[in-house]
């Protein structure tokens, strides 16, 4: 117990000198601008992406047929991170600015060909598993 | 007992909301286990990006291994890029818990549920922050490292917080064996299959090399051919190396080409070096990377003097830090102070060449700091002064 007491006010301490360079750098830090992102974080994470989440695999569990469900929601779970990092990249401005360097991939062909490429992936799975089916049901 | 009094009657409050038998404790370990492990490497490798930055005097920083800012920089952006299907898949995981009722039972659980909720929007605020960073998305009104430093103190300190308050039912959960798994509903057991645990786990640890496998280019050149989300590129540029602020954009463009360049050295011997000056010194050749706090590195073969001999013709203390400037009007970057260990170092160099080409404008023509293992934004482009601190 004393140790996870030690644990537990290191992390305060922790919390505390991160809210401590807040308030140092007052200005840079805008701490009003900073709990707003926070607050938005939140925001887009518990009311938008996770809501949006659970729809969609209401969608898969009731739209697709069974062989193909389990190959679909691996799918989007690896889709979802994709594009949770290829789409600020696609959507930033910056891509068009001076830099001859900076954001020069075809962000959103990529994430096409990703796309596509994982759904090739769902519907090999899938005739493979249905074959499966049928054979362990002969 | 399931408490209902004052429960609001808004579906995601039923006690049968949230079906799927693959949330439990014994998934969320695991994730939040992975997850912890990826916060500390990202929190190390940040730190010592800040000690670069801020140094501090009795914390001096080596000039060795010369990849050394690269390796740890990669991994720390490569790190924080993987960890964003790992904190999805997590918040997936518990999202159930947000809607318990009720929301309190007293205030020691309330002190629980608001540190997770910090640990939440604090891990939530890096990650998202970091890969807007890395695409120049920049949708804040603060100064992103001093935020990104700041929070990233909060995130270590929610997750020690999580860790003693959770130890037990951590430790327990990562020593079971998965239970048994089920599906949502009897009724749809026929039509239906749910994921297990582990496939969820395999598919986490999948996004997560998705992920790497797509932008780790931008540090690994060998990978360079699957960068297809990478942020940077080995582009068709001088010298091979990315360019992350142009000349215009650091306004320097007309001063930096004008024909009166001079380099004004300080010290007990203070002088000023036109370019003729500079290249009729002793000419060095080195191999070094340049790796960006972005986390994309490249290396080139940069030419030009030592800065230990200018500082040496200058009658500088060996012991002494200097400091950098640019052409620049201000900015956090139009200046970097330069410890004795790096100032010092056979391959610190105020280049005039890359790849035995002159210096193109926007890798800081006519003069540029380059030196061993230190961030980007401290190789400070369009040198025009050096001052003795």
């Amino acid at each position: 117990m004393t140790g996870r007491r030690v644990i537990g006010v290191l992390g305060v301490l922790a919390i505390a000198f991160g809210g401590l360079q807040v308030l140092l750098n007052w200005e840079a830090a805008s701490p009003f601008g900073l709990a707003a992102f926070l607050l938005a974080v939140v925001v887009l994470d518990d009311l938008i992406l996770l809501p949006l989440a659970l729809a969609v695999g209401w969608v898969v569990r009731r739209a697709l047929p069974a062989p193909a469900q389990i190959p679909a929601q691996v799918a989007l779970v690896v889709l979802a991170g994709i594009l949770l990092v290829g789409v600020p990249f696609a959507l930033s401005p910056a891509r068009n600015g001076e830099s001859a360097t900076l954001l020069t991939e075809p962000y959103w062909r990529n994430l096409g060909l990703l796309t596509v490429s994982l759904a090739l992936i769902v519907v090999l799975a899938t005739a493979v598993r249905a074959r499966r089916r049928v054979t362990s049901r002969a | 007992m399931t408490v209902t009094r004052g429960r609001p009657s808004l579906p995601m409050f039923a006690d049968d909301a949230f079906p799927s038998t693959v949330r439990s404790t014994w998934l969320v370990a695991r994730l939040g286990s992975a997850l912890g492990i990826a916060i500390l490497v990202c929190f190390l490798t940040g730190l010592l990006s800040h000690l670069h930055q801020h140094p501090i005097s009795w914390l001096p920083l080596p000039a060795d291994p010369v990849w050394g800012y690269r390796l740890t920089q990669g991994l720390h952006v490569a790190t924080g890029l993987a960890s964003i299907p790992l904190f999805a898949v997590k918040m997936w995981s518990v999202y159930p818990h947000l809607f318990a009722w009720p929301p309190t039972r007293s205030l020691a659980h309330a002190a629980e549920r608001a540190s997770v909720g910090l640990l939440a929007a604090a891990t939530g605020f890096e990650l998202i922050t970091g890969v807007l960073n890395l695409g120049h998305l920049y949708l804040w009104s603060f100064l992103f490292p001093v935020a990104h430093y700041a929070v990233a103190w909060v995130v270590v300190g929610s997750v020690l917080l999580h860790l003693a308050v959770k130890w037990p039912v951590i430790v327990e959960a990562l020593r079971r064996r998965p239970p048994e798994e089920a599906h949502a509903t009897p009724v749809d057991v026929a039509r239906q299959e749910v994921i297990s645990r582990r496939a969820l786990l395999l598919a986490t640890a999948g996004a997560a090399t998705a992920v790497t496998v797509t932008t780790i280019g931008q540090s690994l050149r060998p990978f360079g051919w699957s960068g297809l989300l990478a942020p940077r590129s080995p582009a068709d540029v001088p010298g091979g190396i990315p360019i992350n602020r142009t000349a215009t954009d650091a306004g320097v463009a007309t001063r930096a080409q004008r024909g009166d360049y001079f380099l004004h050295v300080a010290g007990t011997r203070p002088r000023a070096f036109s370019l003729a000056d500079l290249h009729s010194l002793p000419q060095v050749d080195v191999e070094l990377p340049i790796s960006c706090v972005e986390g994309w590195s490249a290396t080139g073969v940069w030419g030009g003097v030592r800065l230990r001999d200018l500082l040496d013709l200058c009658g500088v203390d060996p012991a002494a830090t200097v400091r950098a400037v640019s052409l620049e009007d201000g900015g956090l970057y139009a200046a970097a102070d330069v410890p004795p260990a790096f100032a010092r170092h056979d391959d610190t160099l105020l280049a005039l060449r890359l790849g035995g080409e002159v210096l193109s404008l926007d890798h800081g023509y006519p003069l540029r700091l380059i030196a061993p293992n230190r961030p980007g934004v401290l190789q400070t482009k369009w040198v025009s002064r050096v001052e003795v601190l």
